[in-house]
Order: C-alpha cells, then sequence, then structure tokens
C-alpha cells in the first residue's frame, strides 16, 4: 500500500523525514482499505507526531507566570503555544487505536476522539482532549485572545483540564497582554 | 575556482562510523576505536528536536562529517535552492570537518527519488556537475568531497571515463574526492572490469575521505554477479583487500564504515572500526609519499586514538535516544515511511 502511495505522489522534499503529508489523504481513497475507515485519521495522528518530533525547541512559560497575569489579564491575553503542538478532530477513536495498536492498551470503543500530540522535551506524546478542546486550541493556535477562544465553546467546557495538559506539557511559551 | 583552506578543517585519518540514534550512549561512553562520526545531512534538517540536540552535542566531542544524499549533484536541474540553504545552516551551526555528496542524481521533474542514480560521463556533463560543486562550495564556505557512485550499467553515451570526469571536476573546481571502496567493487564487477586497476589509476592524492561499506549479492539473467550497495552487512574480504592496498599508497586516510540498514549493536560496528584500524596503523608507521592534497602534518594528526572513554552525565538523559523508541522516530510507525 505504501509502495502504491510511492508512485502515485513521490516525495518533493528531500528531507524523507517530513514525508508523507498527503499519505493520510490518499488512504481515504484507496479501495483495498475502505474497510478500515479510520487509517486516514490514524495515518494524520502518525504525521503530526513526526511533525511534533522535529518541530523547533522552546522554553515554556511556567503555570506561576501564567498565574501571575491574574484572571481579567489572563482572559484578553494571547497564548503562545509551541510549535510542536498538533491538535487533530476525528470521527474515530484514534487515541484508542493509537495506543490499542501500539501500546497494548483496551480495545478501542467506537466513539469518535479529539487528540492533542504534546512534546514536553524530546518526545511526543498523545493526549485525549475533553469536549470542546480541539476548536478551544485551534482557536488559540490561529492567534484568538482566550476570552474569544471560551466564546465559542458550549457549557461545561472544562478550561482547567485543557489548560493543565498545556501547561504540564509545556506547551504554552508566552502570553502577549 | 575557489581556493580553500585545506588544513582549516578535516577528519581524522581514524576510523569513523554513520551515525544512528541507537547508538548515542554507546558512542559518548566509549567510542574507542572510533574517531569521527558522518551523518546524513537529511535527517537533521528539521527546525530542532532530539536529532539536532544529539548531533549538537556530538558535534562538540567528534569532528563530523556530514553527508548529503539530497542534493542531486548529477542532475539535469539547478539545485534545490532551499535545500542548498538547509544545507548551509546545517553546517553553518555544525561547523563540520568536511561535507561530501555523490556524483549521482536523485530528482526528476521536481520528484525525490529516493535512490542515487549515475550520469553518464560527457563534457556536457562535466560542466554541469563543476558548476554545481562550485555553487555549493561557495553556498558552504567550505571545500566539499564529490563520492564515486556504484553503477550497475555504463550508458551508451558516455565518453568520458569515471576516474578522468571525476578528476577534472577535482581539478575544475578545487573540491576533494571521496572514494568508496564498495562503490569501485560493486560498479567494476557488475560491468566486469578490474577493481584493482580502477584503484591503481585513481587521483588518491584528492582523495580526503574513504568509505566502507557492505553489499548484497545476486545474478542478472546471464547469471553474472550482480552486487548492489545495501549497506547493510560487514564489509566483504575484496572490499578489504582493495582498502588495505588503497591506505598501502596513500598512507592514513579518515575511513568510514559505512552501515546504514539493519543496523548492527555497537560492538559489531566497533568491531569493523577497528578492523579498520589495523590498517591504518601499520601505515601511518611507514608513511607513504604525501600528494598534492595533504602534507605530511594534515595527514598524520596529533594522535592516532580516538577520544576518551567517559561515563553519561545526567544531564544527557533527556537527549538519549530511549531504548524503547531505537529509532530517529518520535514512535514506532504504523506505516514505515521515511529511513531514518
Ligand atoms: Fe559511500
Amino acid at each position: 500500500m505504501a509502495l502504491v502511495y510511492l508512485r502515485q505522489e513521490p516525495p518533493r522534499d528531500r528531507r524523507l523525514m517530513l514525508y508523507g503529508a498527503g499519505f493520510s489523504g490518499f488512504l481515504a481513497g484507496f479501495l483495498p482499505v475502505a474497510h478500515l475507515g479510520y487509517l486516514p485519521d490514524v495515518a494524520r495522528l502518525e504525521q503530526a507526531l513526526r511533525e511534533s518530533y522535529h518541530a523547533a525547541d522552546t522554553t515554556a512559560l511556567s503555570p506561576k507566570a501564567l498565574s501571575a497575569l491574574g484572571e481579567a489579564k489572563l482572559l484578553s491575553a494571547r497564548l503562545q503555544l509551541a510549535p510542536s503542538l498538533r491538535v487533530l478532530r476525528s470521527d474515530w477513536p484514534i487515541h484508542a487505536i493509537w495506543r490499542h495498536t501500539l501500546h497494548d492498551g483496551p480495545k478501542p470503543q467506537m466513539i469518535g476522539e479529539d487528540v492533542a500530540v504534546l512534546r514536553p522535551v524530546y518526545d511526543p506524546v498523545v493526549v485525549q482532549l475533553p469536549a470542546g478542546g480541539a476548536a478551544f486550541l485551534t482557536a488559540l493556535m490561529r492567534g484568538a485572545p482566550l476570552i474569544e477562544a471560551l466564546a465559542d465553546t458550549a457549557e461545561g467546557f472544562d478550561l482547567g483540564r485543557v489548560l493543565e495538559i498545556l501547561l504540564t506539557h509545556n506547551a504554552v511559551i508566552g502570553a502577549t497582554p | 575556482m575557489t581556493i580553500f583552506d585545506h588544513f582549516a578543517r578535516r577528519l581524522p585519518a581514524l576510523p569513523g562510523v554513520g551515525y544512528k540514534p541507537q547508538h548515542f550512549s554507546e558512542i559518548l561512553q566509549d567510542p574507542d576505536p572510533v574517531g569521527w562520526l558522518e551523518v546524513h545531512a537529511e535527517n537533521y534538517m528539521g527546525a530542532g528536536g532530539r536529532p539536532l540536540a544529539q548531533l549538537r552535542h556530538l558535534a562538540e566531542r567528534f569532528p563530523i562529517s556530514v553527508h548529503g544524499v539530497g542534493l542531486s549533484i548529477g542532475g539535469e536541474a539547478p539545485l534545490d535552492r532551499d535545500h542548498l540553504a538547509g544545507l548551509s545552516r546545517l553546517c553553518g551551526e555544525m561547523n563540520p570537518a568536511s561535507f561530501s555528496e555523490h556524483l549521482a542524481w536523485s530528482t526528476h521533474d521536481g520528484a525525490f527519488l529516493n535512490d542515487l542514480l549515475p550520469l553518464p560521463y560527457t563534457a556536457q556533463t562535466l560542466a554541469r556537475v563543476a558548476a554545481h560543486v562550485d555553487q555549493v562550495q561557495e553556498a558552504l564556505g567550505q571545500q566539499m568531497l564529490l563520492e564515486n557512485p556504484s553503477t550497475y550499467v555504463a550508458f551508451r553515451e558516455t565518453v568520458l571515463d569515471e576516474i578522468d570526469f571525476l578528476a577534472e571536476i577535482a581539478r575544475r573546481t578545487g573540491c576533494g574526492l571521496l572514494l568508496d571502496v564498495n562503490n569501485v567493487f560493486v560498479s567494476c564487477t557488475n560491468q566486469q572490469r578490474d577493481p584493482w586497476d580502477y584503484i591503481t589509476r585513481f587521483p588518491l592524492h584528492l582523495v580526503g575521505e574513504i568509505h566502507l561499506g557492505g553489499h548484497d549479492a545476486d545474478h542478472d539473467s546471464a547469471n553474472r554477479p550482480l552486487l548492489n550497495d545495501s549497506h547493510g552487512t560487514e564489509v566483504a574480504d575484496p572490499g578489504w583487500a582493495l582498502y588495505a592496498e588503497v591506505i598501502r599508497r596513500t598512507g592514513p586516510l579518515p575511513t568510514l564504515i559505512e552501515w546504514y540498514n539493519d543496523v548492527p549493536d555497537w560492538q559489531t560496528l566497533a568491531a569493523e572500526a577497528t578492523r579498520a584500524r589495523q590498517i591504518l596503523v601499520p601505515a601511518r608507521a611507514s608513511p607513504a609519499l604525501p600528494g598534492p592534497f595533504l602534507t605530511p602534518k594534515a595527514r598524520c594528526p596529533q594522535a592516532l586514538s580516538a577520544p576518551k572513554a567517559c561515563p553519561m552525565p545526567n544531564a544527557l538523559r533527556s537527549i538519549a535516544t530511549p531504548s524503547t523508541a531505537r529509532s530517529s522516530r518520535c514512535s514506532r510507525p504504523v506505516f514505515r515511511l521515511c529511513n531514518g
């Protein structure tokens, strides 16, 4: 299968370590694996891990520095997130499938999952996001202030959990008021 | 032609190995007899992460040879400017003792073929390759070494001998040559030529580095031996014999054990390096006549010994390759797409 992809889509970039960006799109249209609907999304996750692994090194903002801003300032601030952060939304349980295939995790339940790929130091990890987390992070990554990104979330959105995920994985690298 | 200071930066006349991340800790703890490391440039052209962190650290302790496999110096198209800029950034940061590339091409119509393909040797290709080498040396601000390729058949258009072709490129550009002894053996066997004759005629005084590697043996449709430079096994006996003859003629030269596929454990790799040292050491006792490229002083650097062993400090644990991941990749891949 990978060979068919190689033939249809030979690499354009000589740094093969980043090759494969179009692989998930290829898989989506590849009939022999059409019954494995989740494959394109797992391939996207693999690509995100690869990109994260090679992303630029950054220094994280400490939780202390962030809380020192105070709530009002924090809400209007724009957070700079690490270039190694990737956010993926899927109709498939990609986190569970990934853990099941590679880390002998339990059998996946067939529900959609959103995940973040984070790199605390050198090794990227995959963390499952709570409901609304992917849209919220995507807004932050676009440069939206915290309060604006929050406006789009539904009631019951767990901001504390998302901030905890970011901070414990060194993913916040700056905050501009 | 650009004039380079041949002696400012150079590899020591010791065995070196192709660096693989799974050997990071062992190399730091006890590199003996390895005195320098070679890396494939394309694996270190990301923005950051563990590969670059490891390379930065290794570059502080070892002379580094950056070996490009993606520039397509022998290709018809102009060199890719972004790629050249990336190489230039990498070399600027790592300050390698040597930069080398193959006399080969690997891009066609903008697509990158992950193979190094041979080219016909004609006046046109000679002019083109010389221009490309000039461009690389100017961009990197250092002399480069051009490596003899491994080939399977000769092109019908070829009018120049490979050795004359390489020597003329070196004369026009001031570049040095990288003699891959295994490629000599592979090409000559595939084309029913004599590898001993090849090294006898090769301009050895231009050689700044030797490559030694393994190959796979097969047969063509006429049942003649067909060899493939697999870089996935020990150096074969004819390779060692050819190498010993080259060193007898040149005196000690930086010698790379090129083992990139089915990478063995460190002990096996170090044993190959030890075998190369056994050939280098006697050669040092009776140095051959120096050629114009290497002065006797440059050829016999301070000491013929590898950097000393030392225990790994705690601070390095995070950049060491985790034993679970045993690859330059972040995690075990579902799909194997890129080679480390
Ligand atoms: Fe080589």
